[in-house]
Formats: structure tokens, sequence, C-alpha cells
């Protein structure tokens, strides 16, 4: 597990790995188990949700109907999954780069013979790894849930609906990692992207309720997540290659930053 | 011809607004072993950060073993061994951890030679770093400094938290490294150890490179604080007048002494009395190169 930054990276967040996914993972397998009592009680949960103001429709993804399993799921889990996921993503992506420089090991690793880049990519792909490996274990564990319930949802398709948060939280992830790359203390990376994330995910809620901030409605990032249902209509590929594409970017940003920058414990 | 170990051409650094270094200019040559020396705060950290690359300069420039830290630094850390002055290790890991870590990011090191040095250091690798004393530490850092055998060492305050056996093991592993032909730089506040090991030193106050001399001429100016206790009040006016002696002040049976240079003469006037003991102080450096300025020493 020493041999490269990749490999230690990733063996070090093994833990957080573990928790996160198995969290998530129990939170999905156990809302699943509901499921069956929520779809039998259908009419009184639909005529709850149209009771509900169309603000509050909208932080829950806007979903159509509780009765589906698409949109109990949504509704009650994976409107908001990318934002708790992001509380691991933005702290493990600040945490692998401004923790190894304030702890002064990043001293250690710069005195090898191994370029800025190198260090920056293999950081970032252990943060890619270990978010991709928490989703599917949040995927099996759906996929567990959903047998159990004897659901007719292929198990590819649990898999798929695991994964499909990662390349929105990977993003909030990558904006963390970059700015950590850029900038001294761990502040400025955690408030923005935090920032990013929160306000992405409340202005997305509000934006179709106003005239002003329907505009601003695709750049919360947010709305590339949401609009995609791997349960019901399948991923949009376009909107996850535009989230894909945001991460590329920051990343671009955070490796000439971090080529460019002091390295001061 | 070959290239110097190292040479700084006008290098300074700020952070900011507050100093770093400023114009440091300097050459250190191959086999040799150098001693950089100056008060906490000097700039000496800085220097050695920037032969790194860690930091940037302001100006300047610098170059290892012939190479620009910054356009060929791989090249430059493949060749060169550091110890920073406050070293952190990853404290989950073992010691043979950390060292196998390293060794892979150097695509390999002898194992025997990691043996070796952890022998003579009498290093434990098993132990968590978490649990080990600063000193234990210290020597995981310098193994992970030497292991690999590199043209140039460069150790920033390396004895810090070493108990005097393990410096002394410590000296003569530097020494070694000069027999093979290698150079060593490091950083040091303490005097006597520089003067044991180095053949040169660079002097460094308020970020400024003051003086490179030869360890033999910082000797001659060194100043050497020292107690004599007799077996009665002795006359200090004599004491005054020997050559080297900058200042007597007597206590009962002590006479406090400073001297300069040779401890020879003090030493013969003192025989004449019964003289019980000697207590000796570290020399103190800021007064060795304050002694520098006075002689005109200073470059």
């Amino acid at each position: 597990m020493m041999r490269s930054v990749f490999l230690k990276t990733f063996y070090d967040q093994r833990k957080s790995i573990l928790g996160w996914g198995l969290g998530l993972g129990a939170l999905a397998y156990f809302t699943l188990l509901f499921y069956p009592s929520v779809q039998k009680a259908g009419e009184f949960y639909d005529q709850m949700l149209q009771s509900f103001p169309p603000e509050a429709l909208a932080f829950l993804g806007n979903i159509r109907s509780f009765t589906t399993i698409d949109g109990y799921m949504t509704g009650s889990l994976l409107s908001y999954l990318p934002l708790v996921l992001a509380i691991y993503a933005i702290g493990a992506a600040v945490g692998l780069i401004t923790g190894e420089v304030e702890r002064g090991t990043m001293d250690i690793l710069l005195a090898h013979p191994i370029p800025r880049w190198r260090v920056v990519l293999e950081k970032y792909a252990a943060l890619v790894a270990a978010l991709t490996a928490i989703c599917l274990i949040f995927g099996l564990s759906m996929g567990a849930g959903g047998l159990t319930i004897g659901s007719d949802v292929p198990p590819g398709t649990w898999l798929l609906t695991g994964l499909h948060p990662l390349p929105l939280t990977l993003l909030y992830g990558t904006v963390a990692f970059a700015l950590a790359c850029a900038v001294r203390g761990r502040a400025a990376a955690v408030a923005t992207a935090t920032a990013l994330s929160v306000g992405g995910y409340i202005l997305n809620g509000l934006a179709p309720l106003s005239e002003h901030l329907r505009p601003l409605e695709k750049w919360t990032v947010y709305y590339w997540y949401i609009t995609g249902r791997p349960l019901e209509d399948g991923i949009i590929l376009e909107h996850v290659l535009i989230l894909l594409g945001g991460s590329l970017l920051f990343l671009l940003i955070g490796l000439v930053a971090f080529g460019r920058r002091d390295i001061i414990p | 011809m070959t290239t110097p170990a190292i040479e700084t051409e006008g290098l300074t650094k700020y952070y900011g607004r507050s100093r770093g270094i400023i114009d440091v200019s300097l050459q250190v040559e191959r086999g040799e072993i150098f001693g950089f020396l100056g008060p906490n705060g000097a700039g000496k950290t800085t220097t050695i950060r920037l032969l790194l690359d860690l930091i940037r300069p302001t100006r300047g420039h610098a170059w290892v073993l012939g190479l620009d830290p910054q356009r060929d630094g791989v090249e430059v850390r493949r060749r060169v061994g550091y110890l920073p002055g406050e070293l952190a290790l990853y404290p989950d890991l073992t010691g043979q951890q950390v060292l196998e870590y390293a060794a892979h990011l150097r695509n390999g090191v002898p194992q025997k030679e990691i043996a070796r040095l952890a022998d003579r250091l009498e290093a434990d690798l098993n132990r968590p770093i978490r649990s080990l004393s600063h000193g234990n530490r210290q020597k995981i850092g310098l193994i992970m400094a030497m292991m690999h055998r590199p043209e140039l060492l460069i150790l920033d305050e390396p004895t810090t938290g070493l108990d005097p056996l393990m410096q002394q093991v410590l000296y003569e592993l530097l020494e070694e490294v000069r027999r093979d032909g290698r150079t060593v730089f490091f950083s040091s506040h303490i005097l006597p150890e520089v003067e044991r090991l180095c053949d040169r030193v660079g002097i460094l106050r308020e970020g400024q490179l003051v003086a490179v001399e030869t360890v033999a001429d910082l000797k001659r100016v060194a100043v050497r604080r020292m107690d004599l206790v007799f077996d009665g009040p002795v006359d200090p006016e004599p004491f005054r007048a020997i050559p080297g002696v900058r200042e007597v002040t007597a206590a009962g049976s002590t006479l406090h002494v400073a001297v300069q240079g040779s401890l020879d003469p003090l030493i013969k006037a003192a025989a004449q009395h019964t003289l019980l003991n000697i207590i000796t102080y570290e020399p103190n450096l800021e007064e060795a190169f304050l002694a520098f300025y006075r002689e005109g020493g200073a470059q």
C-alpha cells in the first residue's frame, strides 16, 4: 500500500470510505424497506404531496408521485444525497492537499524525485476512487434493498443510481481541491465549495418560482444532476459530461496553481 | 570542470512584505561539509527551501549540482537528500513503512543501506511514528535523507533532538559522506558541531550572508566563556593583560573570563594558582560573528 502516492492516499481513506459507504448504504437500504407500505398508502401520500407548496416540492427534486420508486427514492434520499456526500468530498479534497501541507509532510513528499503535477494527479485519482467506492457501496445497498422488497428494478439500474450523484459530488470536491492547491489555509476552499453545493441546491429549488432567478437555474450545477433520473428515464449523458467537464476544468486550475505556489507549512 | 554542489546568485525571497533572505550569493564546493550558521529567523530554512524548489525566489538564481531546481526539480531531488528543520512524518505508519514509501518514490533504494543506517543510528523501525520521541523520529528522517547515498545532503538542523551519543554517530556518518567525495550542506546554530565538522561556514544574519569563512578563521575569533574556580580569591588584573582575554570579572574565588583565540596563555596563567575547576560554556555564535565584524572579517 506504500507503493505510490495514489495507493497510500487511497489506503489512508479506507476507514472513511467504509464509514460513509456503509452509513449511506444503510440509509438507502432502510429507506427502501419502507417503500412497499408507502406504495400501499399511495393515494394518501400523493394527496399530501399535492398539498405541498411548490417551493417544498422543488427541494424534493420536483417529484411527481411518491408511489413510483423513482419519486419515492428521489424525494426521500436522492435529491439531497450529493449535498451529504459533498461533506465528505470537500473535507477529503482539502485534507489531501492543505492537510498535508499544514502537517509538513508535503515537504517530505516533494523532496522526492516526483513532479508536483504527479502528486496532484495521484491524490486526485485517490479522491475519485474513494468517492466511486462510496457510491458503489451505496448502489449495492440499494440493490440489496430492492431485492429484499422484491422490486423489479434490475441490479444494474440500482448501481447506476448509486453512481449518479458521483459527477456532481466530484465537482464540489474538485472545486475544493483546486482551491486547496491554489491557496494556503482551509477556510477559502471549504467555504467556496460549501457555498457552491448548498447555495446551488437552494437556488435550484427557488429558481423555477421566480422570473428573476430562472436564468440562474442551469448555473447552479445541481440542475445537471437532478434532471437525470436513472430509476425512471435513465441518466442524461450530456448532463453527466457537463459535470465531469467542470471537474476537469477545476482539476487543471489546481494543477497549474499547485505547480506555481510556495509550499509553506 | 565540475560545477559547484550549490551556487546562488543574488538569491532573494520575500514572503509578502516580510523578509526571507536578501541577495544571498554563495558557493558550496563538491566534497566539502559546509555549515550554514545563523540565529533562528536569520533565513537558513528559507535558503534551503529555495534550493529544493519548495518555495520560489522573488529574485536571483540558485543552482544545485549545476541544475536549476525549478526547471530540473525532479533530477535535483533524485540526487539530493533532505532533512527538514521541522520534520513531519506520517504518525500512523511505522518507520519501516515510511521508509518503504520514500524508497518507492525514489524507484527503489538498496535495503542494505537502510539496514546499515538504521543499525548505526540505533533506529527502531517497527514502532508507529506517533509513539516515537522527537529524537527517534529524527533518526527516521536522517535515514530517509541518506538512504539513496545522495551526491548532496541538505540537512536543516540535523542534530535537533538527538542525544549526545547519536550526535557523535551522525558526525561520523557525515564525515563518511565527505570521505566518499559527496557534499554536505547543513544549517546549525550550534558552534561546536560546526567547528567539529565543517570545512567552511556561511553566516547568515537578518536574511543576509554576512560572512563565508573557513572554520579555522571562525575558531580564531570565537569567544569562549569560562569560569575558573580557585581555592581562594585571585587578583583579576593580571588576567586582563593576557592576550585574547576580553573580559574578566571576579566573584569570590571564581573568575568569569571571556577569551578569544588560543586558550594556552590563560590556562598557563591560571595554573600559577591552585585551580579547582574550569567550567566552560558553549561559544556564543552571535559573539563569534560580532567578533568577525570587529576584526573586519565580514565580506
